[in-house]
């Protein structure tokens, strides 16, 4: 059964499951651990956030730094937010007496949180430190120095530290999502901060821009984009900002997925006629075509060993999502459920690929083990969901849906739970990509 | 939330005259451990914009409206229209390319970019592909009419340039589509 720290499926999926099972299609057991380890509430460690000091001047940053903070350690599902009561021997801006820690310990706290924010020139700095609620003493302290304008940045800093110094692996609120939208009226890409704040353009031709995928060192993004007339996949190094066309094959390229390694890009084009995998060096050279069918093969995705790729293809008749070895050899269908599976993505972990399934004639998310044995639907009610992708340490996906509008951004825990609206442009915002870090 | 903030300074302020009033406060033992505080600078990573518009051929500036499109319906070159989720030439589609075929067999100068089309319904990727389909199954529907395969240029455009933008059969019937542009 579902052990503690163990992934939890959401009742919707179990139905899923279950009705799967019932018919004889797919899983019947284990479905429960194949997504990862999203906590039950009950398993979550409390924290509370005892004080956040700031001079005057400073005073109106400590809501936001509250609100983020919390965010994030709320999303980590690692931490069970408490909201200690204010203790006044805090409010002269002192750092808390171990007394008055284990006082809070008392109070169902595990780990208390205290934060100093200051002025340092022209710039802030943050002091945080988290304490541990039964002895009192603290178990972390970082004090961090930026720009004003990143007190966001700052405060997801301290929030991925407190998540490490838990786990042992850092939190993702210092990710990016880097998406598509049609704001400007054509289809400019866009990054925006993993909780969906500080939304910036980065591609201005005015043009088609599609498909953005990032490099696994988070250096480039690839994307397909029409700038020449024809969809061809460039390539954006952040850095350097210089621009260059990767694969320009006459006809479609598309679809850019970067190998683990970064060494290599696959992508899909009509080079050969009928849509196609290729792969190609990260100089976009080397050409080595991986599919060989008379159907449309599309939407690599590789295997975090970089071994194997899913993709997606209609070789059977609809859209179904295959895999195969990385050198093209050992192809076998991994979905036989619904007639339209397709934007396959593989977990960080290698557990769980993620698609975009139709179900009853709607787009949804569902998520399957690489072996096929084990399904889960991950979304439900009004709308479509699409383009699936997960955040770098494998609890989270983002996608897209017309749930509450033509298209926005919503991201969930990876068995479904808890979804959050990100974007509310009114613009059709899809094909989301996390960041690797 | 407001409320609470000035509860809060109010606090402060009356908590800030007493230890004026009391002297110095006492010096309490903090927590502070055997953990020491590490300092960071905090710098998001790099980013940047591309540098721009690309020489050459751009994209139209504005999506395109059905008004937009109605010239090469004036030149006889028509939409053909498809099933959902289908590339084969529809029998009112094989009247509409019918049509165009004379129009280019009695313009033969002209050259075309076939344009495949889809609605909104499917998947973004998957779409590009659909649209590829169309928009050859225009070309080869064409050249067995006799057009010249040199004169047709294919593009996909996928669900990204839809002719009519509402949620409605009737619209994704309209996008379903492959449409001409003269050269």
């Amino acid at each position: 059964m579902i052990r503690d720290g163990f992934f939890r499926i959401p009742r919707l999926a179990w139905a899923v499951v279950l009705l799967l099972a019932g018919s004889g299609v797919g899983p019947s057991e284990g479905a429960d651990v194949f997504l990862g380890v999203t906590r039950s509430e009950a398993s979550r460690i409390p924290l509370g956030l005892l004080h956040v000091v700031t001079p005057s001047d400073l005073a109106r940053h400590s809501s936001e730094i509250r609100t983020v903070l919390e965010g994030d350690l709320r999303r980590s599902q690692v931490f069970r937010m408490v909201h200690p009561p204010f203790y006044p021997e805090l409010a002269g801006g002192g750092e808390p007496s171990a007394d008055l820690v284990k006082k809070a310990g008392r109070q169902d706290l595990q780990a208390a949180v205290w934060i100093s924010l200051m002025a340092k020139g022209e710039d802030l700095a943050l002091e945080g430190r988290v304490y541990d609620g039964k002895t009192g003493q603290m178990v972390m302290g970082k004090r961090y120095l930026g720009e004003a304008k990143h007190l966001r940045a700052i405060v997801h800093r301290f929030s991925d530290e407190i998540v490490f110094q838990y786990t042992g692996e850092r939190g993702v609120a210092g990710t990016r999502v880097v998406f598509s939208s049609s704001l400007t009226g054509s289809k400019e890409l866009y990054l925006m901060d993993y909780d969906g704040y500080n939304v910036r353009k980065i591609t201005n031709d005015r043009g088609l821009n599609l498909s953005p995928t990032w490099s696994p060192d988070g250096n480039r993004i690839s994307y397909t984009s029409y700038r020449g007339g024809t969809p061809a996949i460039y390539t954006l190094d952040m850095a350097t900002g210089r621009l260059w066309k990767m694969v320009g094959f006459p006809g479609l390229n598309i679809s850019p997925s970067w190998a683990p390694s970064g060494g290599e890009l696959a992508f899909a084009s009509t080079l050969d006629g009928p849509t196609q995998i290729y792969r190609v060096d990260r100089e976009g050279r080397e050409l080595r075509r991986l599919t060989v069918d008379r159907s449309d093969n599309l939407s690599p995705a590789w295997s975090p060993s970089g071994a194997e790729i899913a993709f997606t293809s209609n070789r059977g008749g609809g859209p179904q999502i295959y895999m195969m070895n990385a050198d093209g050899t050992n192809v076998r269908r991994l979905t036989f459920s619904g007639g339209y599976n397709t934007s396959p993505a593989w977990s960080p972990k290698g557990t769980a690929i993620a698609y975009a399934c139709r179900v009853d004639g709607r787009l949804r998310i569902c998520a399957i083990s690489p072996d096929g044995a084990k399904l889960a639907q991950l979304t439900a009610g009004p709308g479509e969901d699409e383009s699936p992708s997960w955040s770098p340490d494998g609890k989270h996906l983002i996608f897209s849906s017309t749930r509450s509008s033509r298209g926005d951004l919503f991201m969930m825990n990876a068995d479904g739970t808890e979804v959050e609206r990100l974007t509310f442009s009114g613009a059709k915002n899809n094909s989301p990509s996390w960041s690797p870090k | 939330m407001r409320n609470q903030s000035f509860m809060f300074l109010a606090v402060i302020a009356g908590l800030s005259t007493v230890l004026m009033l009391s002297g110095c406060p006492k010096k309490v033992e903090t927590a502070k451990g055997t953990a020491t505080v590490q300092e960071e600078k905090v710098a998001p990573p790099a980013e940047t914009v591309e540098p721009g518009p690309a020489p050459g051929p751009t994209m139209e500036e504005t999506p395109i409206s059905r008004e937009a499109e109605a010239p090469s319906m004036e030149k006889g070159l028509g939409d053909a229209f498809f099933d959902y989720d289908q590339y084969t030439i529809r029998e009112d589609a094989r009247g509409a390319l019918e049509m165009s075929a004379r129009w280019l067999n009695g313009n033969p100068t002209v050259r075309v970019k076939i344009e495949g089309h889809c609605d909104e319904r499917g998947t973004n990727e998957y779409n590009l592909a659909l649209g590829e389909r169309r928009a050859q199954a225009a070309k080869r529907f064409l050249a067995a009419l006799g057009v010249d395969e040199n004169r047709m240029s294919t593009i996909s455009y996928g669900e990204e340039r839809p002719s009519c933008s509402d949620m409605t059969e009737g619209c994704y019937a309209k996008n379903r589509r492959v449409h001409f542009t003269v050269q």
